[in-house]
Parts: C-alpha cells; sequence; structure tokens
C-alpha cells in the first residue's frame, strides 16, 4: 500500500530531526553555532526547509575554511625547508605534482581535483605557481584582488607569489552562462 | 560520445539503505531487464522526467550534503535503472567528486564486462541484487539468461576486497521461495562469496 500524506508527513518530519541532530554533532566539532531551533511548522513536511538547508551551507563553508586553514598550514611547513619531499599532499586534495623546483614543490591543481570543495567554481589552469591556497573574490570580472596585490586575468601568467587560485565566478559571469 | 548522465531523479538524505551512512540516490536512465517488481518502473518509463546533466554539474548538485558524507562515511549511490550503462560517466563523476564521498553502485551486475571492468579499481562499492542464481527462475522473474550476472560475480570476487561488495538475494513473491533463496545463497558460496557479504530480503509489493 502506498502511503498516505500523513505517513509521509510523518517520516518526513522523523527524517528532519534525525539529520538536525546531525548537524548539531557537525557543528559541535567544527566549532559553529548553528543558532538552532526547534521547529515550529505545522504544514506537511517535505524532510527539507530553507533553515535546514542555510544550516548545511554553514557547515559545508566551516568544512572549506577548515580545509584550506589546514593546506595552508602545510604550505607554511613545506615552504620553510622543513620536509624536502618531493610531493606536497594538500589535505583532502588531489593535487598532481609537477616538476621540484629548488626543494619547493609546484602544485597544479584544477579545481575540480580540490577534495572537499563544496563548490565546483570555474577557474583557468593555474601555472607556475607555487606554495599553497589563497581564496579569492573578485569584485569584476576585469579584476582579482588577492591579498593586496592585483591580478589582471587578462595576462597568461598569473602574477602570485606563492598562492593557488581558487576564483569565484563573477555575477556578470554567472549571468553569461 | 558524452558523458553527460541521462537522469530520473535525485534523492537525499537516504540512511542506512544505500550503504553506510547519509547517502544521497541519483537513479539513472536505461535498465536491460524487465523486472515486473520493479520500484521504479513507472519512473524508467517516463521520459519526461529526463534529465541530461554532466558530472561536473551533478557533483555541485550534490555537493549541498557535502558535510553529511564527510562526517557520515556517506556518499553517492547511483540506482535506476541499471547505472553499469553509464558507467563511463561514473568514472567521470568519480574523477572530479571529492574523495571523501564514497560512491556506491545498485545493480544486477546484467551488462557486458566491459562496461564492469573499468569500475573495479576500489573506488567504487557494489550493492548487487542477484535476483535469483536459478537461470529458469532469473529468466522468469527479468525477462534475460544471467549468464553474464555470474560472470561479473566471479571477477567481482575475485578483484574486489570483501568490504566493496555486498550480494543481495531477494525473495520475491510468486516467483522464488524460501528453499529458492537457500539454493541461491549456497551458490554464491560455491563461487566463494561468504556469508558475511551475503544479504537476504524480501521483495515488498507496493499496490
Amino acid at each position: 500500500m502506498k502511503k498516505s500524506r500523513e505517513e509521509l508527513d510523518r517520516l518526513h518530519k522523523e527524517k528532519c530531526r534525525e539529520l538536525k541532530k546531525v548537524r548539531a554533532q557537525i557543528a559541535a566539532d567544527l566549532g559553529v553555532d548553528l543558532k538552532q531551533r526547534e521547529c515550529t511548522y505545522e504544514g506537511y513536511c517535505s524532510g527539507t526547509c530553507p533553515k535546514c538547508k542555510s544550516e548545511e551551507m554553514m557547515l559545508n563553508l566551516a568544512i572549506m575554511k577548515r580545509q584550506m586553514e589546514s593546506a595552508d598550514m602545510k604550505r607554511r611547513v613545506a615552504t620553510a625547508g622543513i620536509t624536502t619531499a618531493a610531493a606536497l599532499s594538500l589535505t583532502g586534495c588531489n593535487a598532481t605534482t609537477t616538476t621540484t623546483l629548488e626543494g619547493d614543490v609546484e602544485v597544479v591543481p584544477t579545481v575540480e581535483e580540490l577534495s572537499g570543495d563544496v563548490e565546483i567554481l570555474p577557474s583557468p589552469e593555474v601555472e607556475d605557481i607555487q606554495g599553497g591556497i589563497a581564496y579569492i573574490e573578485s569584485e569584476s570580472s576585469s579584476e582579482e584582488i588577492v591579498e593586496g596585490m592585483l591580478v589582471a586575468p587578462e595576462t597568461e601568467e598569473w602574477e602570485l607569489a606563492g598562492d593557488i587560485v581558487i576564483l569565484e565566478e563573477t555575477e556578470e559571469e554567472k549571468g553569461n552562462e | 560520445m558524452s558523458k553527460d548522465f541521462a537522469m530520473l531523479a535525485i534523492n537525499r538524505h537516504r540512511m542506512q539503505t544505500d550503504g553506510k551512512g547519509i547517502t544521497t540516490l541519483v537513479a539513472l536512465a536505461g535498465c536491460p531487464l524487465s523486472c515486473p517488481y520493479c520500484i521504479n518502473q513507472d519512473l524508467l518509463k517516463d521520459t519526461k522526467l529526463l534529465e541530461y546533466i554532466s558530472p561536473t554539474d551533478l557533483v555541485e548538485r550534490l555537493a549541498i550534503d557535502h558535510c553529511y558524507f564527510l562526517y557520515t562515511g556517506g556518499g553517492v549511490t547511483f540506482g535506476g535503472g541499471e547505472p553499469l550503462l553509464q558507467a563511463e560517466s561514473i568514472l567521470e563523476f568519480a574523477k572530479v567528486c571529492p574523495k571523501e564521498w564514497n560512491i556506491n553502485i545498485e545493480t544486477s551486475l546484467n551488462v557486458p564486462f566491459k562496461q564492469l571492468e573499468p569500475l573495479l579499481n576500489g573506488r567504487f562499492s557494489f550493492i548487487i541484487d542477484i535476483k535469483a542464481m536459478q537461470p529458469e527462475i532469473y529468466k522468469g522473474y527479468t525477462g534475460l539468461e544471467n549468464t553474464q550476472v555470474i560472470d561479473n560475480l566471479r571477477e567481482i570476487y575475485k578483484r574486489l576486497p570483501k568490504d566493496k561488495y555486498v550480494v543481495k538475494v531477494p525473495f520475491i513473491p510468486e516467483y522464488s521461495d524460501e528453499e529458492c533463496v537457500r539454493s541461491s545463497v549456497e551458490m554464491l558460496e560455491e563461487i566463494g562469496i561468504e556469508k558475511e557479504n551475503i544479504l537476504t530480503f524480501e521483495y515488498v509489493i507496493v499496490h
């Protein structure tokens, strides 16, 4: 017998409660305050809602931040010369090593190869980059700002020192899709 | 050939039905079998629901549940339909998705071995619904022979570690009985598949 709407509603609410508990545990581990409160919605429940989704997004963002911080720590350790390993393995990343240059490691990942990223961000292939990861928010399609350095995307060479670039789509680029 | 998925539906927040942790089921279109009790029979016939999506776009769509996948050991389960018909797309998906995501494949295994072989690389786990090991019962229920299924099973047993597959043997009302199920389990054990990798269950017919 197919489930009735009432039964589905009950099952969805039950699932939502379970997921809420899981999110609370994840938030505790990440040190994130989700500001959870009891759901008072009385209508038909589909098992998720904008509030649930916003909590999921907060957690995903916190995870990405933690992985980037961890990767940055690894970069600092590697470039400090503490390790002479040929491969730099970024936490949660499937980075591909290219050549070894004077003990430093060139890592040339494409965005899709970075494990743990929540968003698949459109990005050019990054060449001749040494070091860790910087998160860039671009404000226009013509300029990207990285920690005070201006980088022109029209040039073929990305003149960055020590950073792998992850680009966020501009509103203009999103509109062009 | 395009590596886009022909997809029917996405079902999120599945718990303990498709492998470990919290999983998302991606139902893919197309199946060589004609099982009368197929839970997705109507879905498979409804071409209006069909959506073509690239592996990269699919990763982006599923990424909302990244926190659950990471923390519960969950991930993505490809079902359908017969997901191995879109093996190339699944391989491409595995290249672009976070490596922490487990990828499960719910399959009948009734595909040419060349569709299965590239996925026997240890990245994927298999949930295999064997229907029945007896050829006459299998053909009666699915409309096809099961020779290829058994050959594929032998390859999975040879190539994959035990924690990468489970073989489900259903009790199919009006097609098999307890004795058939027991006999299927024995035949699986003769191939070498161990009891802990075999799960018996019952099809529940939804009217």
